[in-house]
C-alpha cells in the first residue's frame, strides 16, 4: 500500500516559494521521476515526501495514511521509506554489513534474521564479498550500492532516490540504471526518482514529472513527454529541438526569419513558435509525401561526424537549423551545398502577446 | 621538441634550488632555536651532574614539592578536560545543530573567549569567589543565609573551575568544526532507516564525532596542564602548586638544584605534551572521517520544540556566568577605588585607566610587547606563506620537515620552550640573546607560528592551482607567480593569521615571565605584577583594555574572512 497522494503542496524557504501548488497521485509500484534543471525544487519535493521538510501548506498521503498536513506530521523514521542520497551517506564508522543491517537493528530483528536478510540484499546489489569492508575501501559505485542495499533491506514499499547516479562515471551510470529498474520490478516497489538527466528519466520512468522553478510543467509517460511536450520549456529540456519563429495563417505558417512557409492545419493564429526535433528532418527527401510538415530549402553550413550520427547545421536565411542525419551522409554531402529539408513532424506553440 | 623541453627542464631544476634554500633556512632556524634547546633540556634532565644519572628523575618522586606539583597538574588537567568536554559537546550541538534562539551570537561569544588571555579569567574569579570577600560568594551567602562562603577559589576545585571555563572553548571550536563538516545526509539516512533524532545522535553523530571529541579532550588537557597564568594567580595563594608554577619558582630561585628540578619537571610536561600531540595527530587524526558531501551541506536543524525556550534560557545563563560576569567583574574592578566596597558613584575612579596610559613603565612594557609581537607575527607570516605554498603547491622533498617541527613547537608547553631557550641561549653555545627582545620574539614564533600557518594553508588549499599555473605559463617564476597571484588572493587570511600570532604574543605571560629582563618587560608580565603585588585595579584596567582589543580584532577577523573565520 504505497501510493502517494500529493495534494496542493507548497513550500517556502523564508519568503521564497520553492514549490508551487504541487498535486499529483503516484500509483502503487509506479516508477515516477522528478525531472528538471538544478535548483527547480526536486530535492525539496522529495524531502517533503521523506519527511525531512514540512510543506508550508498542502497534504501528503502515503497509502491511506496522512503523513503530512496542517494538523499532522509523521517524522521520517516512522514513514517506512527507503531512501538513497546523492552523496550516498554511507556511514564511515560502520562496515558494509553494519551499514545495511542498521535499519533492521533499529526494527529490533533477531541477529539471525538480520544476517539472513542483509546477506540476501548484499547479493542483490552484488556486494556479497565486500560485507566486512569499511566504506573508505570502496569505490564510488560500490558505496552507491551500499546505500541502495541499506534502503532496500527492510523491504519498504516506497523507495526515494535523489540523483543517485550523478556521481558515477558514464558507463557505470548506464548499468546502474538497468539494475535499479530490475530491483524495482523484483521487489515490486513504488519509486520516486530525482534527476536532472533527461536520458536517465526517459530510460527508467513509467511517468515523468517535469518541474521548472517549482512549477509542474508536464506529467506524462516518456514517449508523450518527448513527442508531445506541453510547452517550449519541456520541448527544450527533454531532447534536442529547433525553435523557429513564425506567423500562423489559415493553412500555413510563415517562418519569419526563414522567409518560407510550411503547411499547418492547427487552430492557432498569430505569432507562434514552431519546434522541430532534429531527427524529424530528412535531408533531400526522395519522396516529398513522406514529409507532411513541408519542405524548406537551405544551405549546408557544417557537419560533425559523431560515429552513430552526422550532426548537421543548415543555414536558411537568418536561422540555423540542426539536423541529425544518418552517419553515412557525411561522405556524400559537402559543406556549402544547397539542400532541401523534408519535415516529418512539427510542434506549434502559441506566443502569448503581452 | 628538444629545444623547447630543455630550457623548461633547466628552469625546473633552478626553482628546486630556491625551494631547497628556503626550506633549509626555515629548518635551520627551527633547529637552532627550537630543536637544539629542547634536546639540550632533555640532555640536562639525564646529565645534570655531568654523567648519566636518573637522579633528577628520582627527585620527581622523592621530593614532595615536585611530586605534589606533578599530581596537582595531572588532576586539574584531567578534571578540566572532563568538564570541558561535558560542556563543549552539548554546547556545540545546541549552537550548531538546533533552532536555539540567538545561535550566532552565542557562537561568537564562546569562540571569542578563546582569544582572551586566561589570566583575565583568573583575576575575575579571584574577585568573585574569594573565600572572604568574593562578590559572588557574598551574594550567594546573603541569598541563602549561609554563615560561611560557599566557595573557595584558592583550591584545587577553584583551579579546575577557572581552567575549565577558559579551556572549554578549545573543545567547543574543535567539536563545532567537526560537526559542521559532517554531511547532514548521514544523519538523514539514519532517520529514514527508522531511528529517532535522539537515537541518531547516539548511534551516528556521536560515534562519527568520537575522534574529534578525543582530539578536543586532549587539547584541553594539554592546554590546562601547560597553563601558567591561572595557577600562578589563584593556585599560588592557596599553595596549590602545579608543574608550571614550580618551574618558574625554581628558575627564579636560580640555584643549580632548582634549575635541575625545573628541567625535570619541564621534561615531564614536554613528554606529556608530545604524547598528546602524537596521539591526536597520528592516531586520532587518521581516524577522523573526512566525509565528502554532496552539494547540500546545510546542516540538519533539530527543532527543539517545547524545549527551545528552556535551552535558550539555560545557555543565556551559562553565557552570563562563564563569559559576561567575569568580564564585567574585571571591567568594574578597573574603576573601583575601594575594592572592599560595592560599585557606587562615590567609589568610582578612572585613575587606574589614566595610569595605564601614562605611567612610563607600563607604556615601555606595552611598547616592548607591541614590537616583539609585531615582529614575531610578521616574520611568522612570511614563513607561513612560504610553508603553505610549499605544502600545498609543491611536492618538494623535505617540505614536511619544517611543517613537522612547527607543529611540535606549537605543541610544546610555553614554560618548556622558555626554559629551554634560557638554558641554551645564554652564551653557553656561542649565542647569547638572553635578556634581549630577540629571545622573546623567537619564543613567540615557536609557540604561535602554527596558528598563522594553518590559516594560510587552509586558504591556499581553496585556491585552484591552475591560477598559478596560468601565471607560470605566462612566464613568471614561482616566486613571482606567488607574489602576483597567490598573495593577493590569500591576503585576508594572511592578515587574519598575522593577528592570530600577534594577539597571543602581545599579551603573553608565561614565556615572558621567564625571559624578561629589566629592559624587556612585557605587558603580560606588567599586568601580572600589578595584579599580584601592587594594584588589582590597575591590572584590571590593563586586562579590560586587552579585552576590548580582543573584541575589536575578533570583529575585524570576522569582517576580513566574511564570517568564515573567527578565532
Ligand atoms: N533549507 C533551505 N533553505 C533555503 N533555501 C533552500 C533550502 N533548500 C533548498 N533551498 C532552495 O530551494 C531551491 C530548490 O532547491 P532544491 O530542491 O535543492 O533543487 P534541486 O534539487 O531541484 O536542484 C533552490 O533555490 C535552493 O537554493
Ligand atoms: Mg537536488
Amino acid at each position: 500500500m504505497s501510493s502517494i497522494t500529493i495534494n496542493k503542496v507548497t513550500k517556502y524557504f523564508d519568503k521564497v516559494e520553492v514549490i508551487k501548488e504541487f498535486s499529483e497521485l503516484i500509483a502503487e509500484k509506479e516508477f515516477v521521476t522528478l525531472l528538471g534543471p538544478s535548483g527547480c525544487g526536486k530535492t525539496t519535493m522529495l524531502r517533503m515526501i521523506a519527511g525531512f521538510e514540512k510543506p508550508t501548506s498542502g497534504e501528503i498521503h502515503i497509502g491511506n495514511t496522512v503523513v503530512s498536513s496542517a494538523k499532522k506530521f509523521v517524522p521520517p523514521e516512522q514513514r517506512g521509506i527507503g531512501m538513497v542520497f546523492q552523496s550516498y551517506a554511507v556511514w564511515p564508522h560502520m562496515t558494509v554489513f553494519e551499514n545495511v543491517a542498521y535499519p533492521l537493528k533499529i526494527a529490533k530483528l533477531s541477529k539471525s534474521e538480520i544476517k539472513a536478510k542483509v546477506e540476501r540484499v548484499l547479493e542483490t546489489v552484488h556486494l556479497g564479498p565486500y560485507s566486512h569492508r569499511i566504506p573508505s575501501q570502496l569505490s564510488g559505485g560500490q558505496q552507491q550500492r551500499v546505500a541502495l542495499g541499506r534502503a532496500l533491506v527492510s523491504e519498504p514499499n516506497l523507495l526515494l532516490l535523489d540523483e543517485p547516479l550523478s556521481n558515477l562515471d558514464a558507463k557505470l551510470r548506464e548499468s546502474m540504471r538497468f539494475e535499479i529498474k530490475e530491483i524495482q520490478k523484483k521487489f515490486g516497489i513504488t519509486v520516486v526518482y530525482v534527476t536532472h538527466d533527461q536520458t536517465e528519466a526517459m530510460a527508467m520512468s513509467d511517468r515523468i514529472i517535469v518541474l521548472n522553478h517549482g512549477l509542474i510543467q508536464q506529467i506524462a509517460p516518456p514517449t508523450e513527454i518527448y513527442c508531445r511536450p506541453s510547452n517550449k520549456f519541456v520541448a527544450d529540456f527533454v531532447g534536442k529541438v529547433n525553435f523557429l519563429k513564425g506567423e500562423a495563417k489559415i493553412g500555413k505558417i510563415e517562418l519569419s526569419n526563414i522567409g518560407q512557409s510550411i503547411p499547418y492545419q492547427g487552430t492557432y493564429t498569430g505569432k507562434v513558435t514552431v519546434a522541430i526535433r532534429p531527427e524529424n528532418i530528412v535531408l533531400s527527401p526522395s519522396d516529398p509525401n513522406s514529409c507532411p510538415g513541408g519542405i524548406l530549402e537551405g544551405k549546408l553550413l557544417a557537419m560533425f561526424y559523431l560515429g552513430d550520427i552526422n550532426d548537421c547545421r543548415i543555414a536558411i536565411n537568418n536561422d540555423i537549423i540542426r539536423v541529425i542525419a544518418e552517419s553515412n551522409t557525411f561522405n556524400t554531402l559537402k559543406e556549402g551545398q544547397n539542400l532541401s529539408l523534408g519535415i516529418k513532424n512539427i510542434l506549434v506553440y502559441e506566443e502569448k502577446s503581452e | 621538441m628538444q629545444d623547447v623541453a630543455l630550457p623548461l627542464l633547466k628552469k625546473e631544476r633552478f626553482n628546486f634550488d630556491i625551494k631547497w634554500l628556503v626550506i633549509g633556512g626555515i629548518v635551520a632556524f627551527l633547529l637552532v632555536f627550537q630543536v637544539f634547546p629542547l634536546l639540550y633540556l632533555v640532555f640536562r634532565a639525564f646529565f645534570s651532574t655531568g654523567t648519566f644519572s636518573l637522579g633528577a628523575l628520582k627527585r620527581m618522586y622523592s621530593y614532595p614539592l615536585n611530586w605534589d606539583a606533578f599530581t596537582n597538574t595531572i588532576i586539574t588537567a584531567s578534571l578540566s578536560m572532563l568538564f570541558g568536554i561535558m560542556i563543549a559537546f552539548p554546547l556545540a550541538w545546541l549552537v550548531g545543530r538546533t533552532n536555539l534562539y540567538g545561535k550566532k551570537f552565542f557562537r561568537t561569544l564562546f569562540v571569542m573567549t578563546y582569544m582572551v588571555p586566561p589570566y583575565v579569567g583568573a583575576m575575575a574569579w579571584l574577585r568573585l569567589l574569594n573565600p572572604t570577600v568574593g562578590n559572588l560568594n557574598v551574594f550567594i551567602q546573603n541569598i541563602f543565609g549561609l554563615d560561611k562562603a560557599p566557595f573557595n577559589i584558592y583550591s584545587i576545585g577553584g583551579l579546575v573551575w577557572v581552567l575549565t571555563t577558559f579551556y572549554y572553548p578549545y573543545a567547543f571550536i574543535t567539536i563545532s568544526r567537526a560537526m559542521e563538516k559532517m554531511d547532514p545526509s548521514l544523519e538523514e539516512a539514519s532517520r529514514i532507516s527508522g531511528s529517532s533524532p535522539f537515537k541518531t545522535l547516539r548511534t551516528i553523530t556521536m560515534p562519527m564525532m568520537a575522534p574529534s571529541i578525543v582530539a578536543a579532550a586532549l587539547l584541553v588537557f594539554v592546554s590546562a596542564a601547560s597553563c601558567y597564568g591561572i595557577p600562578s594567580i589563584i593556585g599560588a595563594p592557596g599553595r596549590v602548586h602545579t608543574v608550571t608554577t614550580r618551574i618558574i619558582d625554581y628558575v627564579y630561585i636560580g640555584s643549580q638544584d632548582g634549575l635541575t628540578d625545573a628541567t625535570t619537571l619541564a621534561f615531564f610536561l614536554m613528554i606529556i605534551a608530545n604524547i598528546v600531540l602524537y596521539v591526536s595527530t597520528f592516531v586520532v587524526g587518521r581516524k577522523q572521517y573526512i566525509t565528502v558531501s554532496g552539494k547540500s551541506t546545510r546542516p540538519n536543524i533539530v527543532d527543539l520544540g517545547r524545549w527551545r525556550l528552556f535551552f535558550t534560557v539555560l545557555i543565556t545563563l551559562f553565557a552570563f556566568i562563564i563569559v559576561i560576569l567575569p568580564f564585567l567583574t574585571v571591567a568594574t574592578t578597573s574603576i573601583t577605588i575601594n575594592m572592599g566596597k560595592g560599585l557606587s558613584m562615590d567609589n568610582i575612579t578612572f585613575l587606574h585607566w589614566e595610569r595605564i596610559f601614562t605611567r612610563k613603565s607600563i607604556i615601555q612594557s606595552g611598547m616592548n610587547s607591541f614590537i616583539s609581537a609585531s615582529i614575531a607575527a610578521t616574520a611568522g607570516m612570511v614563513i607561513s606563506c612560504v610553508m603553505a605554498y610549499l605544502l600545498i603547491r609543491t611536492n618538494v622533498k623535505g617540505r614536511r620537515i619544517p611543517d613537522f617541527l612547527i607543529t611540535v613547537g606549537s605543541g610544546t608547553p610555553s614554560v618548556v620552550i622558555a626554559l629551554s631557550l634560557i638554558m641554551a641561549m645564554s652564551g653557553k653555545f656561542g649565542i647569547n640573546i638572553y635578556n634581549t627582545l630577540s629571545i622573546m620574539i623567537i619564543a613567540y614564533m615557536i609557540k604561535y607560528l602554527l596558528m598563522g600557518m594553518r590559516t594560510v594553508v587552509s586558504a591556499m588549499s581553496q585556491i585552484s592551482p591552475s591560477l598559478e599555473e596560468a601565471s607560470q605559463i605566462s612566464g613568471a617564476k614561482w616566486l613571482r607567480g606567488f607574489k602576483d597571484i597567490t598573495i593577493p588572493l590569500i591576503i585576508p587570511s594572511v592578515v587574519a593569521g598575522w593577528f592570530l600570532i600577534f594577539m597571543p604574543s602581545f599579551y603573553e605571560l608565561t614565556m615572558s615571565t621567564l625571559l624578561y629582563s629589566n629592559n624587556t618587560k612585557t605587558l603580560g608580565y606588567e599586568l601580572y605584577t600589578y595584579q599580584t603585588f601592587h594594584s588589582q585595579q590597575t591590572a584590571s584596567a590593563l586586562a579590560t583594555a586587552i579585552l576590548i582589543l580582543v573584541i575589536v580584532v575578533n570583529w575585524l577577523l570576522n569582517k576580513l574572512t566574511a564570517g568564515k573565520f573567527s578565532v
